[in-house]
């Protein structure tokens, strides 16, 4: 800090900056790391940690516990825990903890610059409205990811420290990690995407929370009561709308194995029917997104 | 940098038939003027466009059709290069209230492409200019609305714009808080070098801050001059008399005096047109024959609000006025 030439201490004059200005990646870079903090409360009041704090917490408790039961149960010379989660079962229970994440978060996400008028600020800057929209995505995106693989990074490294044949071991979780990573980024963008665009039409806080609750929620309800309903071949279909159920059959796709999801099983569709549902979803809210910002008042 | 921090073209601003339709609204019709660099009054009434064109300026709205160019730059296709160079204060309340002023001014910064150690010191030099001390570390939440405003400033000379547009600044202030924002701004133009465009609704603002003026009505261009201009004097001399205002006003048409209407009742003046000469001596030798106890006598100078009424020419105020 160097003091002005004639000025008091208190008064250092103003200085010009002929330095480089950069450009959108800056840009569109700052607003996902503002947003991944936004997500996780960093930066804000006590308050605002709490639910993300939980969301990432329980999930991760959950997959030591795992770890823990193992060891015990291999002290004994029991291997097969058929009804302890793996890998593939992790992504149905974490998926109810990233469905709170988002519901809580993308209101604050977007809702928040919104109801506060402050995209007038961001949109006069050197970025554009895509580059908003898709670094918040982006953001929303990155923190699921974390809250995804937290657990399988817990049960791998359980897995590996716990076996007498590390290499043997490390072998089987490697085989793993390509599902994991493919069903928790798949799951990750499709979940943010809905969220964020019901976040982008919903400015009320507390009404965009209940809207992605409902979007995640109700959807399941019907589709279950449908398909229990057996009204021919084509109601089946309505599980389509059921995003947890989707995802389920994109994960079951990903590990190879049958769908957790009750309903989906019940319709008898193929799981690939829901990688490629997963994919339309990711993609479909993401556009819808984009168009949302493209045209918003600012 | 070979574009904009090269130096400011001039004029800044090239505004060429410029017209913006919102369904039912013309906010802007065929509007053309020249802006140079300097601190220029954006004036007219509520709804006459200035936001409108602040943000075509911006990038922030196309236009319907015309041309703009900023700095050489065409906001609508250039907008992100643009916007590096230029610094923008909403007419509205624009903060979010969860975030600490440094906090937010610093990613403004980045958002206009300082690297982000750049950003963070001059977010703590720019703070201090605008005036805002330890308040700077604690929520917006919990800032009035003078310390708002001066957050929002900060936010538009964070990246050290060449050109800084402000809507309405004094917005919600009280006269106070009015009177400090607008030395801020006459600093930041004058001192800092940043060339402004302050549109203002209020013509005393205009009038302490500005050195130009741009004057526009229903989307058209009303006037652009230099403030001076718009103050020059009239051709009117008004006469006030403690009594005996008729008497004085038929004295002075008699010797062949232009009078002009529009003054009487409670009113103790008489206006006379100057048509280029300058009758003082009769006046003075009117009132002394009539002994009429004198009280001044006063050249009149046109204010910025004959700009904005019908019955007060801009150039020759020569003919009769009515109030």
């Amino acid at each position: 800090m160097s003091a002005g030439p004639s000025g008091s201490i208190y008064d250092i004059g103003y200085r010009g900056y002929d330095g480089p200005r950069l450009g959108r990646r800056h840009a569109f870079a700052t607003l996902f790391t503002g947003g991944l903090r936004a997500t996780f409360g960093l930066g804000r009041s006590a308050r605002a940690k709490i639910v993300p704090a939980f969301c990432i917490v329980v999930p991760a408790v959950t997959a030591l516990i795992i770890v823990a039961l193992r060891t015990f149960a291999s002290r004994f010379g029991i291997t097969d825990l058929g009804v302890i989660p793996g890998h593939a079962e992790m992504a149905s229970s974490v998926g109810v903890f990233a469905t709170i994440l988002v519901a809580v978060q993308a209101p604050e996400l977007l809702g928040r610059d919104v109801r506060y008028r402050v995209l007038s600020l961001y949109f006069s800057r050197a970025l554009l409205r895509v580059d908003y929209a898709l670094a918040k995505l982006a953001a929303l995106c990155a923190a699921l990811l974390i809250l995804f693989l937290v657990p399988h990074i817990i049960l791998t490294v359980g897995a590996v420290l716990l076996t007498t044949d590390v290499v043997d071991a490390l072998g089987h979780e490697a085989g793993a990690w390509l599902a994991i990573l493919g069903s928790a980024v798949l799951a990750a963008v499709a979940t943010s995407g809905v969220a964020l665009v019901a976040a982008a039409f919903v400015a009320r806080r507390a009404y965009a929370t209940v809207t992605i609750f409902g979007l995640f929620i109700v959807p399941g309800i019907i589709a279950a009561v449908v398909v229990a309903l057996d009204l021919g071949e084509a109601s089946r279909y309505v599980v389509l709308l059921d995003i947890g159920a989707v995802l389920d059959a994109a994960n079951a796709w990903f590990f190879g194995v049958d769908p957790s999801s009750g309903t989906w099983a019940a319709t008898g569709l193929p799981v690939s029917l829901g990688l490629v549902a997963s994919i339309v979803i990711a993609i479909g809210s993401g556009t819808i997104l984009v168009q949302r910002y493209r045209t918003i008042a600012a | 940098m070979p574009e904009a921090a090269a130096g400011i073209p001039v004029p800044l601003i090239r505004v060429e038939a410029l017209t913006k339709r919102f369904p039912g609204v013309v906010a802007l019709d065929e509007l053309t003027v020249d802006v140079a660099p300097g601190i220029v009054g954006l004036v007219g009434a509520n709804g006459a466009g200035k936001s409108t064109l602040i943000k075509i300026l911006l990038g922030l709205l196309a236009p319907t059709s015309g041309r703009v160019e900023v700095m050489g730059y065409d906001p609508t296709t250039q907008g992100t290069r643009l916007r590096r160079y230029v610094g923008y204060m909403p007419e509205h309340p624009a903060l979010p209230p969860d975030v600490s002023a440094t906090e937010f001014v610093a990613q403004a910064g980045r958002l206009s492409g300082l690297p982000t150690k750049v950003a963070r010191e001059r977010t703590a030099d720019v703070l201090r200019h605008v005036g805002l001390a330890e308040e700077r570390y604690r929520p917006i939440a919990g800032y009035s609305t003078g310390m708002r405003q001066r957050v929002q400033l900060a936010q538009a000379i964070v990246h050290d714009p060449r050109l800084l547009l402000l809507d309405e600044p004094t917005n919600g202030l009280d006269p106070a808080g009015r009177d400090e924002m607008l030395g801020l701004i006459r600093r930041t133009g004058t001192e800092f070098g940043i060339a402004i465009v302050l549109a203002s609704h209020l013509l005393g603002e205009i009038e302490a801050v500005c050195d130009h003026l741009v004057a526009i009505d229903g989307g058209h261009l009303l006037r652009a001059a230099p403030m001076a201009a718009f103050t020059a004097e009239t051709g009117i001399l008004t006469v006030e008399v403690e009594e005996g205002r008729d008497t004085l006003a038929a004295g002075l048409a008699d010797r062949g005096l232009r009078v002009l209407e529009g003054s009487g009742g409670a009113d103790r003046t008489v206006r006379i047109a100057l048509d280029g000469g300058a009758p003082f001596d009769i006046v003075r030798d009117t009132v002394a024959d009539l002994g009429l106890p004198l009280v001044r006598m006063e050249h009149g100078r046109h204010s910025l609000e004959d700009l904005f009424r019908d019955d007060v020419p801009a150039a020759s105020a020569t003919t009769g006025a009515s109030a």
